[in-house]
């Protein structure tokens, strides 16, 4: 971009965004159970405020027409976008305050398809700020991430309390409390399980040709399997032995419940796991390896100083990968009574609550996304400078 | 294109046609399953779920897979190519950024969420499965088009080849190994998420196993994990069959 | 035949090509050589319209290149580029048939064509023909894209360096058949290089590029002999007294050689030479008028001894054959140690000798600057 010139990406955005008013920006239900009532942001808010988000979204829509290569214009698109993010949810919020109705003390607000699309518009927005400013920077780092944080801090301090998803959270937060520990604990325990038996397959399969057909034969064929068939795939086996040994029982083995469930969820992992600690070794040149050996270097300084530097981001690399896979399957795994977050889910699914689901499909969200931007950064640090880690098409 | 004729093809996914053929004799007899089940299971009443039959349910599941997949592959390589083209380019970033996002979303999330807002049953599902599938296809579209060397793309400019010829006859003949990877990921996991379709009212292999979750019967969940699975299996194996055979 | 007339590109505050002026004629091979940002490259992209310049004209036979749509006159230029950029998903043959195809040539037509080519290119048709390109070597994948770039038949031919990526051994080769195409087909080359020694050896003319201007533009001779001012002497370096002697083909300077066949009588012609006084070496040949060595005139036996009397030394370390240039006599003489070299032709019989007499007379003719 020279002089003055079009931002297609920030456009894009605030075109999304303007066309977000068209849907219903909030939905409002007079008890948890029934469907309710969209309203647009002009009905649902009160003037000022929507006024507001009108004018914010029109000045994106100038910032995506008059660029210029500046730091004020490369920032405007993320300022807007995080302001835009917070004040949805703070004005979803403020809602119930001011339509308070005695007629209807179960009052439902949530926010609605609009709302979201509008979010996802504002997101977008912060995207193309981030796109521009590049580098790992202070400000970029702040462009990325304050809408969020303001959100969670709205969200800590109650708030954001009259949003319905978040009454449903309050009406429950022992159980929410408990089911996410489960949730995190199958996770990662699936992930230590499979780390073990994952990185001593890929090392056998390295070392042997004769093995490394099978074994990956084995892992990619596991990986095809539909999550809720793997899951009942291991009922029965499970429990004919709990039959045979009732002492399993009392570790809670059977059937049903967390044992199914640890096992399948291990046998899901074990691919990224086995296939990393292959590729690990693969990528040692044995030329580095020797030029060590040469210069002096025991077997255990190669293995400290050469080996393990080298090969430690691609492990984690896909140690990555297998949590943030673990913690999309363990949802699934309530449905065969393991718990966690899926029972949320599941029960919101069967019982038409809506704010049910999102109580338990949100969390998962955003427990997939934390996961993975936090091993990001981990791999980021621990990889020596001067080695490029590719990110790999999905194969 | 096409490196490998079909006889080839043939040839090497004998396995995986031998396996599909014992795969479409079992959906329509189910003589074996009946033997099977009850020597497994001696203590239980019901062996085959009663309320569809097993054809009933593959049939199901596969328009649930067939159409959200045949969209998603569309206009996946359809997104794929536009942001890779000269005026497309500008949306490249965004677009990577989005779908490596989208993609730590767990399946089953996406799918409980169309619920609230499209509702329950067929159309939510295929919307839900659409929205995920499309994400391997567009990620794989890109970076083989992106690996297609600069000087490659040179010389056919410098033959006087069209871009649309240069798409058609360069980029698009070397990234479609690539891209056929891409499309085996995403109906392999389309169909491990049809099957959480039963739980939306979308029908499908789901179903047996659901029941069989709810009623306690291990022998309606084995019958519908064993085929949902050798479904996947097959269709896995399949594809990677068409995928050896692109340069 | 090429105009390029005041032409410039820009990329952005940088100028890449200034104001350039070249006139090519046809039938030549034209050497674009400079230090690497110097525009030789992006100047050949604008001859066929990859680049478009800020200002200034190209015409090709008289025509402007603007009044053509771009694709139909690339599928008219032939291109080739250092690296080759073969289809790998392409045998050779449909690599070939391209261009040829876009044209919407015949298949009788093409199939034709591609026979030809391999011909020319002195390659097996049948054997190469259904081959991949990662089957190739590097010197065969090259002369595969020379080939695709001559199949539409285009009378100009675009090299950007093209036999940068081969190894020196293969590139020599490569240079030679590629100039005993070029005197057959004569076509109308512009050959990007950056080794000097290649563009004096292929150039009929060199166009010596510097910051997007052409800073001279002559035959390799006059380059060498005169350069322009500092920089261009700097660039040819200060051997180009040497580098000019690789212009001159034995063949226009040698003499004819003093020869006794072994089967001859040999005392008898050693006591005509002693008696004329001169001159001091003559040559030794077998029945087949294959040299066997030099012989000494003043310290010959009395009978002559072949054992004795004549240096058999290696052949091919004291003759140059009679494809050479000057350059690789001297080169010879000063291995040696000698002041005579030896001309064999390909079968290894004596066809001339050369001094170091003719090589001084071929520099006093140039008045050379230190």
């Amino acid at each position: 971009m020279q002089r003055v010139g079009i931002d297609r990406v920030t456009l894009a955005g605030a075109v999304i965004g303007i066309l977000s008013f068209g849907l219903h920006f909030v939905v409002l239900r007079p008890n948890r159970l029934s469907s309710g009532d969209g309203l647009f942001v002009w009905n649902a808010l009160p003037s000022s405020e929507a006024l507001l988000l009108g004018l914010l979204w029109l000045c994106a829509l100038g910032t995506g027409f008059s660029f210029r290569e500046n730091r004020p214009f490369r920032l405007a698109p993320g300022l807007i976008g995080n302001v835009i993010l917070v004040l949805v949810f703070l004005f979803t919020a403020g809602m119930a305050g001011n339509t308070v109705d005695p007629d209807l003390p179960f009052l439902r607000i949530s926010i609605g398809f609009g709302g979201w699309i509008m979010a996802f518009a504002s997101y977008i927005l912060i995207l193309s700020s981030q796109q521009k400013l590049g580098g790992k920077g202070l400000l970029r780092l702040c462009v990325s991430l304050s809408g969020l944080a303001a959100i969670a801090l709205l969200l800590a301090t109650g708030y954001l309390s009259d949003i319905s998803v978040i009454k449903e959270f309050s009406a429950r937060q022992g159980r929410f409390l408990s089911e996410l520990s489960q949730h995190l604990i199958l996770a990662g325990s699936a992930v230590c399980i499979a780390t073990i038996i994952g990185t001593v397959l890929g090392v056998w399969a390295f070392r042997s040709r004769s093995l490394e057909r099978p074994v990956f034969f084995f892992v990619n064929t596991v990986q095809t399997l539909p999550s809720l068939a793997l899951f009942g795939l291991m009922i029965a086996p499970l429990a004919l032995l709990s039959q045979k040994y009732p002492v399993l029982r009392d570790f809670g083995i059977q059937g049903i419940g967390w044992a199914p469930a640890l096992i399948a969820l291990s046998l899901y992992a074990l691919l990224p796991i086995t296939r990393n600690t292959y590729t690990s070794l693969r990528i040692l040149d044995p030329d580095v390896i020797e030029a060590g050996r040469g210069m002096g270097m025991s077997g255990l300084q190669v293995l400290w100083r050469i080996e393990i530097p080298l090969s430690l981001p691609i492990m984690l690399s896909g140690i990555r990968t297998a949590l943030v896979q673990s913690i999309g399957n363990t949802t699934v795994a309530a449905l065969i009574g393991a718990g966690g977050l899926g029972v949320f889910v599941f029960q919101g699914l069967g019982q038409a609550v809506p704010d049910l689901i999102l109580l338990g499909a949100i969390p998962v969200i955003i427990l997939s996304v934390f996961t993975d931007k936090l091993m990001a950064i981990l791999i980021h640090q621990i990889t020596p400078k001067g080695i490029e880690l590719q990110e790999e098409p999905a194969s | 294109m096409l490196k490998v004729p079909i006889q080839t093809f043939l040839r090497r996914s004998a396995g995986t046609i031998l396996l599909a053929g014992v795969f479409a004799y079992l959906i329509f007899d189910m003589n074996p399953w009946n033997v099977f089940l009850r020597a497994l299971f001696p203590k239980e009443t019901e062996w085959i779920y009663p309320r569809a039959m097993l054809i009933e349910l593959v049939g199901e599941h596969l328009l649930l897979v067939v159409i959200s997949s045949a969209l998603a592959v569309i206009m996946g390589i359809a997104a794929g190519i536009f942001v890779t083209r000269r005026s497309g380019r500008v949306y490249l970033q965004t677009v990577n950024d989005l779908s490596s996002l989208a993609q730590t979303f767990p399946p089953v999330a996406i799918l409980a969420l169309a619920v609230p807002f499209i509702g329950f049953g067929f159309k939510p599902t295929i919307a839900a499965l659409f929205l995920y599938s499309i994400l391997p296809v567009v990620r794989n579209t890109i970076s083989g088009i992106e690996a297609v060397p600069g000087p490659l793309i040179e010389a056919a400019f410098g033959m006087g080849m069209t871009p649309l010829q240069i798409l058609f006859k360069v980029e698009i003949p070397l990234t479609m190994k690539v891209i056929m990877a891409g499309i085996r990921i995403s109906v392999v996991m389309n169909i491990g998420t049809a099957t959480l379709g039963a739980i939306v009212g979308a029908g499908g292999l789901g179903v047996p196993i659901i029941s069989g979750l709810v009623r306690q019967n291990s022998a309606f969940v084995l019958e519908g994990a064993l085929t949902v699975c050798l479904l996947a299996v097959i269709t896995d194996r399949l594809i990677a069959g068409i995928e050896e055979s692109y340069f | 035949m090429i105009q390029i007339q005041n032409v410039t590109k820009k990329y952005g505050a940088n100028i890449a090509v200034n104001n350039i002026s070249l006139e090519i004629p046809a039938g030549e091979i034209c050497c674009l050589i400079g230090p690497s940002g110097c525009g030789k490259s992006t100047a050949v992209k604008l001859i066929n319209r990859m680049l478009e310049p800020e200002s200034g004209e190209i015409f090709i036979d008289g025509k402007d290149t603007r009044d053509f749509q771009p694709e139909l006159l690339r599928r008219h230029i032939g291109y080739v580029i250092q690296n080759v950029g073969l289809f790998p998903h392409m045998t050779v043959a449909e690599n070939i048939a391209v261009v040829p195809q876009l044209l919407l040539w015949k298949q009788e037509k093409i199939e034709e064509r591609t026979e030809e080519l391999f011909r020319m290119m002195r390659m097996k048709s049948d054997q190469y023909r259904d081959k991949y390109p990662r089957e190739l070597s590097g010197g065969e994948a090259q002369r595969i894209g020379v080939a695709r770039a001559l199949a539409s038949d285009p009378k100009i031919l675009l090299m950007d360096e093209p036999f940068g990526a081969v190894d020196p051994l293969n590139r020599e080769g490569l240079q030679a058949e590629f100039m005993k195409i070029q005197s057959d087909l004569k076509k109308t080359v512009v050959f990007v290089t950056h080794d000097l020694d290649e563009a004096i050896r292929l150039g009929d003319r060199i166009a010596l590029m510097q910051e997007g201007k052409i800073v001279q533009y002559d035959t390799p001779e006059e380059i060498l002999a005169h350069p322009k001012n500092r920089f261009v002497s700097d660039f040819v370096g200060a051997d180009r007294a040497l580098k000019r002697l690789s212009r001159f083909p034995v063949s226009e300077f040698m003499k004819k050689p003093v020869v006794v066949k072994v089967s001859d009588d040999v005392d008898t012609f050693v006591a005509q030479i002693r008696k004329k006084g001169q001159p001091r070496f003559f040559w030794l040949l077998d029945e087949d008028e294959r040299l066997i060595g030099p012989v000494d005139s003043r310290h010959v036996h009395t009978p002559f001894s072949r054992e004795d009397d004549v240096m058999e030394a290696n052949c091919s370390a004291i003759t140059v054959r009679n494809n050479a240039t000057l350059r690789e006599v001297l080169s010879r003489m000063l291995g040696q140690g000698v002041k005579t070299v030896p001309v064999v032709d390909d079968d290894l019989r004596l066809v001339g000798e050369i001094s170091i007499l003719e090589i001084e007379k071929v520099t006093e003719e140039a008045a050379l600057e230190c």
